[in-house]
């Protein structure tokens, strides 16, 4: 099997992992570790009771990663413990996204799972409230260079970050889901519209459909592809969690017409199946091929994406892989922001690289 | 084969191209650099280390290398490569040695977390061993040092391991990082002790490496349970004085003096608890080194249950 | 601060307290906040109590002062007042709601 296979494979077929090599596991760990993923092969062993069958070397670097990622998931929960007790009161309806979203739900995307930050959609109406809310309890605003304070409140989707003052966690405050300067827009009334709460009112998460196109905005048209595989894997992993239920397949597609998210749809899925082979129904592909890219398009696409979500080797760089998610994250960009808006981030960004010390 | 067989052209070779597969304690540390410093102090201090099987699995994939741009030349730093990722900040390349050893605990610390690992340094005898914690400048490598010379195997100066399922203590000998003062202070104490050379201005000040002795490197393989936690505590002038710690004081300042305590969630905390009740807690205050390993020499041995003792 | 009215406090849902109790020393891990806590004797034995069973810090006083032999009086419910406050600041315990 080819080095670059090692990772798809374990993810596709995690009993063929019992046959690696001492060799292939060096270098899986390290792909896997990378990519953020060490954790979800663990929980993949565990649960088909396979991790005896390792040699004592592996299964030592799968206990480490699982440590780490049960002390996430505690965290993750005791932050919407808190941020709950802070908020609900107040009556302003939250939406948990991502991580957040999948650990309290029970999602099997939380298998095994890095988090970073807590995510959280509230109206924007409201966002003042919230904001006031949670800096008189204890959080803060995370210090950034002023330009990048700007660049948050003004051009992007969501507060600065804020950073809790004793428990040093980070909490992402959001009022879309996509930046307003970007050229889609969802409309996020629809989604507190369809929204799920979990136990009692608080907090809510998105509906199934919202969730699954949520991912497919964040990993295609708004993050920098630098959650790559990881994030793909969430979406393969919603996509066979919610196939099976009533109507899903029927209502995704209307639904992402309806949240002008037809196009990240169409490469989520194309890049999920083709990855990770996801099962997508064949109609479901078809009524996505009107919102298609232009071949050209599709073919660069293609490469890049491909090419970025390939776990490298560590010892050998990979410039096709550098290069392509170098441009992913320009393109990401250009996605958010105009053209001439972007030359002068990217310009600002590079030129504070050089001439000032980066805190850790 | 240890790594000493191979001899210094040969292993400056290997580890300029593919590299070396060397054990340390219970890790395997694949090891690359182009430097001829570097090259030397590993020949000096890892002599007795074994070899292991190339292309086999190593635990960390560690390279040492300037690196590319501007700065290869102009002020040139060293930096430590991580599976080909640079997540320290670059020292000058004059501290490339200093370097390589405070990489290798980072990589441990940061990733190790099958075991519970506090910053301390552990020694055994008599099949017991000892944990030394204290604030830099309480003289934690100093005494380890010291009782190195005294008749204690070391199993590390920085990094205790501590086995979550039998709370047994696993060795991790590697060279001791010596201080300042305390570079002076072991050479007199120690007048055998190899310490050839050492790096000023550091972010530490001067810093210098003992090799780990011998019988250290050959019986890493066998662990041993804490008998003794000592908290440190170097006044100039002091007498040599110590005293039993409450458990709970113990127990709290040993998780802040731990790695991954936090990260372990319960399992820390009963490993802990159990690390606590199964050993005799000292705050220790000395300043004089003879008189403190003297002490040490009588610390009480362990008996079955703890109750009063 | 308890609102009028709302005042029987409780350990908070799904809380799985591991304790070590050595001496007059108490030590408590809460997995919930993955926090690990060092009492003394008082406060050690007001948060079992609150394990055992809800109170409010009249009822918690009296408890307490049963089982570490100490007098109930005003100085004691201050105390333990002060120190309901700072178990919920800690997230370990809430009031019951009214």
């Amino acid at each position: 099997m080819h080095d670059r296979e090692l990772l798809y494979a374990a993810l596709r077929d995690p009993s063929t992992m019992v046959d690696l090599e001492l060799a292939q596991w060096d270098l899986l760990i390290r792909q896997a570790r990378y990519a953020r993923l060490l954790g979800r092969l663990a929980v993949l062993l565990e649960e088909r009771d396979l991790l005896e069958c390792l040699p004592q070397k592996v299964r030592d670097h799968l206990t480490a990663a699982r440590v780490v990622a049960r002390k996430n998931e505690t965290t993750m929960r005791w932050e919407v413990d808190r941020v709950g007790k802070m908020l609900a009161p107040t009556g302003v309806p939250v939406i948990l996204l991502k991580g957040g979203a999948y650990v309290m739900a029970e999602l099997p995307p939380a298998r095994g799972r890095l988090y970073s930050d807590l995510d959280i959609l509230v109206p924007k109406s409201q966002l003042s409230l919230v904001e006031q809310t949670l800096l008189e309890q204890g959080w803060e605003p995370q210090k950034l260079h002023p330009y990048d304070q700007r660049y948050y409140r003004q051009w992007m989707h969501e507060l600065p970050p804020l950073i809790h003052r004793q428990r040093r966690t980070s909490l992402d405050v959001h009022h879309t889901i996509l930046p307003e300067t970007g050229r889609l827009h969802p409309d996020p009334e629809k989604l507190f519209q369809a929204a799920r709460p979990l136990a009692g009112e608080w907090p809510k998460v998105l509906a199934p459909t919202d969730m699954i196109l949520h991912s497919a905005a964040h990993l295609f048209q708004d993050g920098e592809l630098a959650g790559g595989l990881r994030d793909l894997t969430d979406l393969d992993d919603l996509l066979r969690h919610f196939g099976p239920q009533e109507g899903f397949w029927d209502q995704l597609v209307p639904r992402a017409r309806e949240l002008d998210l037809a196009r990240p749809l169409f490469y989520a899925l194309r890049y999920s199946q083709r990855c990770l082979e996801s099962p997508v129904p064949d109609s479901v592909v078809d009524a996505l091929r009107p919102t298609r890219p232009s071949w050209p398009v599709r073919f660069l696409m293609d490469a890049l994406v491909t090419r970025a979500m390939r776990p490298g080797h560590p010892d050998k760089t990979c410039w096709g892989s550098v290069l392509s998610t170098w441009l992913l994250y320009v393109r990401s960009h250009w996605l958010r922001m105009p053209p001439l808006l972007l030359a002068s981030h990217l310009f600002r960004k590079a030129l504070r690289h050089w001439y000032e010390e980066e805190d850790d | 084969m240890n790594l000493g067989d191979l001899g210094f052209e040969n292993l400056r070779q290997q580890l300029r191209h593919r590299g070396v597969f060397v054990r340390t304690g219970p890790f395997v540390c694949h090891l690359r650099s182009p430097l001829c410093d570097v090259a030397e102090a590993i020949d000096f201090a890892y002599a007795d280390f074994p070899l292991v099987d190339r292309g086999g699995f190593a635990d960390f994939h560690v390279r040492l290398a300037r690196p590319p741009g501007l700065r290869r030349w102009v002020r040139p730093q060293v930096q430590f490569y991580l599976d080909g990722r640079a997540s320290l900040k670059p020292f000058p390349v004059r501290l490339a040695v200093p370097m390589l050893e405070w990489g290798l605990n980072w990589c441990v610390a940061s990733q190790a977390h099958q075991y519970m690992m506090i910053h301390a340094a552990a020694l055994e005898r008599d099949g017991h061993a000892v944990l030394l914690v204290g604030r830099p400048g309480a003289g934690k490598s100093t005494l380890c040092a010291a009782l190195v010379f005294n008749g204690w195997r070391l199993f590390s100066d920085e990094i205790a391991l501590v086995r979550p399922d039998d709370l047994r203590l696993v060795p991790l000998p590697r060279p001791i990082s010596l201080k300042n003062e305390s570079i002076e202070v072991i050479r007199r104490f120690a007048p055998g002790a190899r310490i050839p050379w050492q790096w000023e201005d550091t972010t530490k000040g001067t810093v210098a490496h003992l090799a780990p002795p011998t019988d250290s490197v050959l019986r890493a393989d066998q662990t041993a349970p804490a008998a003794w936690v000592v908290f440190l505590d170097y006044q100039p002038d002091a007498d040599t004085r110590s005293r039993r710690l409450p458990r709970g004081t113990a127990l709290m300042r040993l998780a802040r003096n731990a790695f991954n305590y936090c990260l372990l969630g319960s399992q820390g905390f009963e490993t802990m608890a159990r690390l606590i009740e199964s050993s005799a807690c000292y705050e220790f205050r000395y300043s004089d080194l003879n008189k403190a390993i003297a002490r040490f020499d009588t610390l009480p041995q362990p008996d079955r249950d703890h109750a009063g003792s | 601060m308890a609102a009028p009215g709302q005042t029987t406090w409780k350990v908070i849902d799904a809380c799985e307290f591991r304790w070590r109790i050595w001496d007059n020393q108490f030590v408590v891990y809460n997995p919930a906040s993955g926090d690990t806590h060092l009492l003394n004797q008082v406060a050690g034995e007001a948060l079992r109590c609150l394990q055992e069973a809800p109170a409010d810090a009249a009822e918690l006083t009296r408890r307490v002062a049963v089982r570490t032999d100490i007098q109930v009086d005003a100085q004691l419910l201050a105390k333990i007042n002060d120190f309901l406050d700072e178990l919920a600041e800690l997230g370990l315990i809430e009031l019951v709601p009214s």
